[in-house]
């Protein structure tokens, strides 16, 4: 027996045991030491929801900061930011994919500073339930709980319906959750909340735009009014006062690249783009448009440019069913599934002409521009003005490729 | 070749396993899922260059297939998506196998089992990362992988030259179950059938491949071994991720590592006392690790009632062993045939559903926003 355990095979697999537990180890003391500063912070607010969550995360810490609450700050999507304790901006750099982990490295930074935090105000990155939970019931037991809106997004992983994915949002809501805020729209998703609240014991607030109304002055004109009624109704709650919450407010950070447009010259015409791909939802995107069209002339060509993902096939349907004839004078097809888009374009009225695909290919013989042109000719060849929304994702290569040289570039 | 004995090989293997579970929780960057970094460390550590050049190329191949065939024409979930890409990937390497595999390794090779199983999954597992995370990283986290693993292996290999073997040196590697010429039948049925009992039963069945390396080894006994130690690694992952906050990749992970480990140290300590199943298993290097492995990872994504996944692991054992046979006892198409019509039978149930969901998403569209506005 003695001699067994000193063979290659018995010491190789007390190797490899050791090593896992080392691995664990570390793990633990990480994952303990980051428990113990999240204990710290008195006020964790984790905000979820559909559409206007980075907006409103930036607003809290603005608010909070103003009453010289220490608070430490992160949004998320394909360009997170953190905002440290003294409301410095700094992007989330990542080597691999999104994950929920993130939440942890971002408290460890966030008590590296001298400074300690003592309000964390966090974008929920989870999408699926299961994360959703983890995140929440596991890793950062928010004392409080803001669901934006539930709309028609991520449907492969939160529902069909609105009211699914309310549902779905809710699970953000964890023991330790003592209010939950909402501006969301929709009756029938208030009723979901309702019933779920009653279910966890947790104080429901139901806050509606209209209470931005008289505050929603200049300085705040470019924030939702719904986003500035919730983050009055968190202050209430925390019993901040509401002159200084809203001076704070004035101050917050605006998202980088948000609301850019570019232009720019191909041949006999003038190109616009507006990147509004940020807007995963299809219930937001009337009043976006709008704004895109209030700043262009009547006589312009607008196109749509879906920007497709193979894993997220719902959405690309979703998107595509939602663009009608009426209202764009052509799409361009960014990404996959490029055949069943294109099928449902052309069932909802759109001619074949009337569809540009721009594949990866094109990129890398740079003859998009030549395309995009010609595509634009056929379609109007005496208008000078080509109005390009980019729409649905922002995450494709070659959208990434456009949007670089083109929004980012020629501002 | 044959460089690698039993246990150096399963040294390879856990040390790769803890790197990827390291990489992935630092960097969140993954390799063809968790085993393929493992994968290619044990092939290029064994000397097969050619199996090691085919893991990428193979793998490139699926990626281009898709994204220039078939991701424009389908809208299908992402899970689809992965099971047609390993599919892809068992079909390709049966071509691969038939033309230049054959022969090159002899059964009684240590490594055999996985190495050519490992050759038909990882390329697919590979291609799905490749689009789902990009090439550039994914190939950035395959090379970190290998390289640490070798690096750490190859000073420990060195160190131990000198040293006895032990029990498990002294095993001879048996056949595989069905002998070389049905691995491809193999696979591909526990592929397609891991697929149905999937998405038409809700029953997960030990990754893509955990039945086949179980099929390796199978008796009463093992079934019995392999179940207890699979929920034994299960119950550790769970208990640890309730405790230490984990992803369920890092759960999952966690018991794939425990699940492997119990397995070797049964095998080993059950084979020194000479418990004939045990000696038995004990002689496939890496098999008996992974199925364990597999399978207590798919358990922890079934925290409320793993014995599913046990069901799952029995149905497609069962099914391969079938299958299997058929084409074995000079029934290819009967075999193939029996495959293919359980497939179409699934697809019959699966189809309306999806069809239903995809309907669901373009109503969604057709009610809300734009729509809406410029009917207007």
């Amino acid at each position: 027996m003695l001699d067994e355990l000193t063979t290659r095979g018995a010491l190789a697999g007390g190797f490899t045991a050791l090593l896992f537990l080392s691995i664990l180890a570390w793990w633990i003391y990480w994952n303990r030491r980051i428990m113990k500063q999240l204990d710290q912070v008195d006020i964790r607010i984790l905000v979820t929801g559909s559409r206007g969550k980075s907006s409103l995360v930036r607003l809290l810490h603005a608010a909070l900061s103003a009453h010289g609450i220490p608070t430490y700050a992160k949004t998320t999507g394909t360009a997170a930011f953190e905002i440290d304790v003294e409301s410095v901006q700094h992007e989330t750099k990542r080597i691999g994919q999104v994950s929920i982990l993130e939440i942890l490295e971002a408290t460890m930074r966030a008590f590296s500073h001298s400074t300690k935090p003592k309000a964390m105000v966090i974008e929920c990155m989870a999408v699926s339930p299961l994360l959703t939970k983890i995140l929440s019931h596991q890793m950062f037991q928010p004392t409080m709980v803001v669901i934006t809106n539930a709309l028609l997004d991520h449907l492969e992983e939160q529902g069909k319906t609105r009211e699914e994915i309310a549902e779905s949002l809710f699970l953000a809501v964890s023991s330790s959750t003592k209010f939950v805020v909402t501006a969301d729209p929709y009756p029938s998703n208030i009723s979901v909340y309702e019933r779920l609240s009653k279910e966890n014991q947790v104080q429901l607030k139901l806050v509606s735009s209209d209470e931005a109304i008289g505050v929603h002055d200049e300085k705040l004109a470019h924030q939702h009014p719904a986003n500035i009624a919730m983050a009055l109704s968190v202050g209430e709650i925390l019993g901040l006062e509401k002159r200084q919450t809203l001076h704070g407010m004035e101050q917050t950070t605006v998202e980088p690249f948000d609301r850019e447009f570019s232009r720019i010259q191909i041949q006999s015409k003038t190109f616009t783009f507006f990147d509004l791909g940020s807007i995963n939802d299809t219930d937001s995107l009337p009043v976006n448009i709008n704004a895109v069209l209030k700043s262009s002339s009547d006589r312009r060509i607008l196109l749509a440019a879906v920007v497709h993902r193979w894993d997220r096939p719902f959405r690309a349907l979703e998107f595509t069913e939602n663009l009608s004839p009426n209202l764009f004078d052509g799409v361009l097809i960014v990404g996959e599934p490029y055949i069943p888009a294109k099928g449902i374009l052309l069932q909802n009225g759109f001619a074949d002409e009337q569809i540009l695909r721009l594949n990866s290919l094109s990129r890398f013989n740079q003859k998009w521009k030549k395309h995009l042109y010609q595509f634009a000719q056929n379609l109007n060849p005496d208008s000078e003005e080509v109005v390009v929304v980019l729409l649905e994702n922002i995450h494709d290569p070659l959208a990434g490729a456009i949007r670089k040289e083109l929004v980012r570039g020629h501002s | 070749m044959d460089i690698l004995d039993i246990d150096s090989s399963r040294l390879t293997l856990v040390i790769a396993l803890c790197v990827a579970w390291m990489l992935y929780t630092r960097f969140h960057l993954v390799a063809g899922g968790t085993t393929t970094g493992a994968f290619l460390s044990i092939v290029i550590l064994d000397g097969h260059w050619l199996v090691a050049l085919w893991i990428p190329t193979s793998a490139i191949l699926i990626y281009a297939i898709f994204k220039f065939i078939l991701l424009p024409r389908l809208a299908l979930p992402k899970p689809w998506i992965f099971s047609m890409m390993v599919c892809t990937s068992v079909l390709l390497a049966g071509v691969f196998e038939a033309f230049y595999l054959e022969g090159m390794l002899t059964e009684n090779s240590v490594l055999f089992a996985i190495v050519v199983y490992g050759s038909y999954i990882t390329p697919g597992l590979l291609a799905y990362d490749f689009a789902h995370q990009d090439i550039k990283r994914t190939s950035l986290a395959l090379v970190a992988v290998a390289s640490l693993t070798i690096l750490i292996t190859t000073p420990l290999l060195f160190l131990s030259s000198g040293l006895a073997v032990g029990i498990s040196g002294t095993e001879i590697s048996p056949p595989l179950f069905f002998g070389t010429s049905y691995i491809w039948i193999e696979t591909l049925a526990c592929v397609v059938l891991g697929f149905i009992l999937r998405f038409a039963f809700d029953l997960r069945s030990g990754g893509f491949i955990g039945p086949v390396f179980l099929i390796q080894f199978v008796s009463y006994e093992s079934i019995v071994t392999v179940g207890v130690s699979a929920f034994l690694a299960w119950r550790f992952a769970l208990s640890f991720a309730k405790l230490w906050p984990c992803t369920p990749r890092q759960a999952a992970n966690i018991a794939l590592i425990s699940g492997a480990m119990i397995a070797w140290t049964g095998l080993y300590w059950a084979s020194f006392l000479e418990w004939m199943p045990a000696i038995e298993a004990n002689g496939f290097a890496t098999a008996p690790l992974l199925a364990v492995g597999l399978i207590a990872a798919d358990m922890t994504r079934e925290e409320k009632n793993p014995a599913k996944v046990l069901v799952g692991v029995l149905l497609n054992t069962a099914g391969i062993f079938v299958i299997t046979s058929l084409v074995a006892n000079g029934y290819a198409v009967t075999g193939i045939g029996l495959l293919l019509g359980i497939l179409v039978l699934a697809l019959y149930k699966l189809v309306p559903t999806l069809q239903k969901d995809l309907t669901a998403a373009r109503l969604a569209g057709a009610t809300s926003g734009l729509r809406l506005n410029s009917a207007a």
